[in-house]
């Protein structure tokens, strides 16, 4: 007999995608997508463009929904708990797009005042502001923002609430390297305070040294999951391979896979056409 | 000035091949046969622009006919009319922004060629006239002229000929007046300030009103309202008309030597600055309107942009405080209200004033003729309309604050709650008001005895059904459509036809159903209505 209150709990996992499949126009953006991935833990999003990385952070924040598959956010299924999960989930898309009428301190009020977050609101607010270097523009309305301006606002806003789940979209794509750096260092922070993160980027050297996993992705399904020394041996490279060989050899495989595959359908209705 | 002559000539082109796109005619062909039908187009607008206009003349005349008035009092009417827009003049320079009205790819276009403030000015003021408000202007007197001839038996063609010329030629005079006091704006030294404007403007009508000699002051008003509607009466001076439209041509020409002077000493650089602001507030009301319906958000961002740019803050002052603190005042209702307050306090009167009176009389309207027409147990063919363009109405306006929600789909993901909840709220918000003048329509109805009073609470109840039911019906619609969104700004969901017409036939059913028996209709449909929605929620 086991005692319920000494039972080993095993928390659920932070973020779990099952079969999930998205097409627009007949064409399949995800295909069947798996994902399992734990808590506080930095997860780098990979993948050649329209791979369907931003579809993927678009359907896990429940911005678009999607033909089939599940969603779950620290065991809360998005289409069943959908208010748990939006309040446990933070999204940075890659192109934000604010309030025309509120200033960039009023943008952080709304979202803080909305998930209950107000207390030691303006100390954080500053803190944040002054770290992305927004402090001096705090009273601009937003459509007054440079582009990297705005997506500083987008991240402060993420931060300013409480969340178990980050999303973020190309974050560092219009970004100072000062503050990329500086937000690597929140992220970082944010990891051992038992959050996910998961971002998708191009700058790979940076993600390399940042992340403890990362997840390939091409033609809408999963080609790889797992920390660097796991991809290099599945990829069966050196141990000084980098995160860009890893990637261009898993790709190369999916590549070489595929032509075979057409290779063999060609050869195979070759010699359907073949006169006995 | 041939990089100018170059960028209009694109213009126009781009002008023809828009047209042609609408009358299907391809003006490349060498083929013979499609410019046959190029010349058949022609000659078809060509004759169905003469019919409309004998057409409009002849009613117009007709009905003008039933007043009784004289030549001599046409003329009074049309140069206090006319006078009194040249009076108006330096309040709508102070009132105006971005004069030169640039297209974004103008503004790229200049910073490439480099063309004299002079070139400019005189280009793009040259460019303004060429626009659909000169047209319909214009159109309108020459159908006047024409009218009052019509009416005074005198040469009503020639009379439109005359009406046509004199039209346009004030038309280019109140717009060079206009541009030559707002280059004032852009250029160092004074510029006409609040009281300046008020003032000259007061003064101006006042002189229009009472002073003996203000037509040899009002001039171009005067010669273009005794064109209108005297040069042609009982007989044609063609001296004194000759005469007429050589003063306006000599004004006008005058007005361009003015536009001239000034614009030597004008800077661009303050000019392009509005422009740029100008220019995406029409491109968003151009592209984004037709697709999005954010028409207000572009002109709110016009109005603020300007703020921003006189170094004024989004509420009229030049800082912000934190407004923050409150923390017992959380949650989403509270985020979103918040929000709605500053957006109200910061829309500009002339905005939100229009939007609170169309959902004002719109609600009360809609409400007020259902009751009427119920009471009255009118006939199918009225009730059919009642429901349909009632619901055309409320279901348009009722969405507004939904969709602006909508336009910022990474917010819309950043409120912990469920999707269908924010949209209640949302709709809550846009339905608000209607619901609320509805009631108070009909109320006020009753107070008049326009409504029977004992049936009163009736009505009050099945507003607040039909309301509801609208609601209901659009979160079962809207949760449809965002299945297939994109979370794209630039294609969002809007209320079809299929669903007017589907809320069209409850109302109709529940007008049809008699006054008695309304209430449970109405009330077995937000039912049904419910349920639905629950279901597919569960799906």
């Amino acid at each position: 007999m086991t005692n319920d209150s000494t039972e080993l709990k095993i928390p659920p996992p932070a973020l779990q995608v099952t079969g999930l499949t998205k097409s627009y126009g007949g064409h399949k953006i995800l295909d069947q997508l798996d994902l399992k991935l734990p808590p506080a833990s930095l997860v780098g999003l990979l993948g050649p463009n329209g791979a369907g990385k931003t579809t993927l952070l678009k359907a896990l924040a429940g911005l678009i929904s999607p033909a089939n598959g599940r969603v779950q956010v620290a065991g809360y299924d998005l289409r069943k708990h959908e208010a748990e999960v939006r309040g446990k989930l933070a999204y940075v898309p890659d192109v934000p797009h604010f309030y025309v009428e509120l200033t960039v301190l009023e943008h952080l009020e709304l979202i803080a005042r909305a998930h209950k977050a107000l207390i030691g609101f303006e100390e954080r607010a500053e803190r944040l502001l002054r770290r992305f270097g927004i402090w001096e523009v705090r009273h601009n309305p937003s459509f007054a923002l440079s582009r990297g301006q705005t997506q500083k606002l987008a991240i402060c806003c993420a931060f300013i609430r409480p969340s178990e789940v980050l999303l973020l979209d190309e974050p560092g794509g219009t970004l100072d390297i000062k503050s990329v750096m500086r937000l690597y260092g929140m992220l970082t922070d944010y990891r051992q305070a038992g959050g996910l993160a998961l971002l998708s980027s191009h700058q790979w050297e940076s993600l390399q040294t940042l992340c403890d996993m990362f997840v390939l992705i091409d033609q809408g399904q999963v080609l790889a999951v797992g920390a660097l020394p796991f991809l290099r041996e599945a990829a069966s490279l050196s141990p000084e391979a980098s995160l860009r060989e890893i990637y261009l050899a898993f790709l190369e495989g999916q590549e070489a896979d595929q032509d075979d595959e057409t290779d063999e359908e060609e050869l195979e209705e070759a010699d359907a056409e073949q006169p006995v | 000035m041939n990089a100018l002559f170059y960028l209009f000539r694109r213009k126009l082109d781009y002008t023809v091949r828009r047209v042609s796109v609408y009358l299907s005619y391809e003006p490349d062909s060498e083929a013979l046969s499609e410019k046959f039908y190029g010349l058949y187009i022609v000659l078809l607008l060509l004759g169905w622009t003469i019919v409309m206009l004998a057409l409009t003349v002849s009613w117009l005349g007709n009905q003008l006919a039933k007043l009784h008035f004289t030549a001599a009092e046409y003329d009074r009417f049309l140069f206090l009319g006319l006078g009194g827009w040249l009076a108006l003049t330096p309040w709508l320079v102070y009132r105006g922004y971005d004069l030169y009205k640039f297209d974004l790819a103008d503004l790229d276009f200049l910073d490439n060629v480099p063309l004299s403030p002079t070139l400019v000015t005189l280009g793009w003021w040259g460019r303004s006239l060429f626009k659909l408000p000169t047209l319909i202007f214009t159109l309108i007197c020459g159908i006047i002229a024409s009218t009052v001839s019509y009416v005074s038996g005198g040469q009503d063609w020639v009379a439109l000929g005359l009406g046509l010329a004199a039209g346009a030629g004030i038309f280019g005079i109140a717009s060079g007046f206009r541009w030559l006091l707002g280059l004032l704006r852009y250029r160092p030294g004074p510029t006409i300030n609040g009281w300046v404007a008020y003032g000259s403007s007061g003064v101006a009508l006042g002189i229009l009103v009472f002073f003996p000699w203000a037509r040899v002051i009002f001039w171009p008003a005067a010669l273009v309202s005794w064109l209108v509607t005297e040069a042609t009466g009982d007989g044609l001076q063609w001296l004194l008309a000759g005469g007429a439209l050589a003063g306006l041509v000599v004004t006008l020409l005058g007005l361009v030597f003015g536009l001239y002077r000034l614009a030597r000493t004008v800077r661009l650089a303050p000019a392009f600055e509005e422009g740029k602001l100008g220019g995406q507030y029409r491109l968003l009301t151009g592209v984004q309107a037709g697709a999005g319906g954010l028409r207000e958000e572009a002109s709110l961002r016009l109005h603020l942009g300007r703020r921003y740019q006189q170094n004024q803050g989004l509420s009229g002052k030049a800082d912000g405080a934190l407004r923050v603190a409150q923390p017992k005042f959380m949650g989403v209702a509270a985020a979103l209200f918040s929000k709605q307050w500053l957006r109200f306090q910061r829309l500009p009167i002339s905005q939100t004033l229009p939007s609170f009176l169309i959902l004002i009389l719109v609600g009360a309207g809609v409400a007020v003729a259902l009751a009427t027409q119920m009471q009255a147990q009118a006939s199918v063919i009225i009730f059919i309309q009642i429901a349909y363009l009632s619901n055309w109405g409320l279901l348009k306006l009722g969405v507004g604050p939904l969709r602006r929600e909508l336009s910022h789909p990474d917010f819309f993901v950043s409120w912990p709650i469920s999707r269908l909840r924010l949209m209640s709220y949302c709709l809550i918000a846009g339905f608000g008001l209607l619901l609320v003048s509805g009631e108070a329509g009909l109320l006020v109805a009753g107070l008049t005895g326009l409504l029977s009073w004992s049936n009163m609470g009736l009505w009050l109840t099945l507003w607040g059904l039909l309301v509801a039911f609208d609601v209901l019906a659009l979160l079962f619609d809207f949760q449809r459509q965002l299945k297939k969104w994109s979370a794209s700004p630039e294609n969002i969901p809007n209320v079809g036809t299929g669903l007017v017409l589907l809320v069209g036939v409850v109302w109709l059913f529940v007008m049809l159903s008699g006054l008695q028996s309304s209430l449970f209709v109405a009330a077995a449909a937000l039912l049904m209505g419910y349920s639905f929605l629950s279901s597919s929620r569960a799906a």
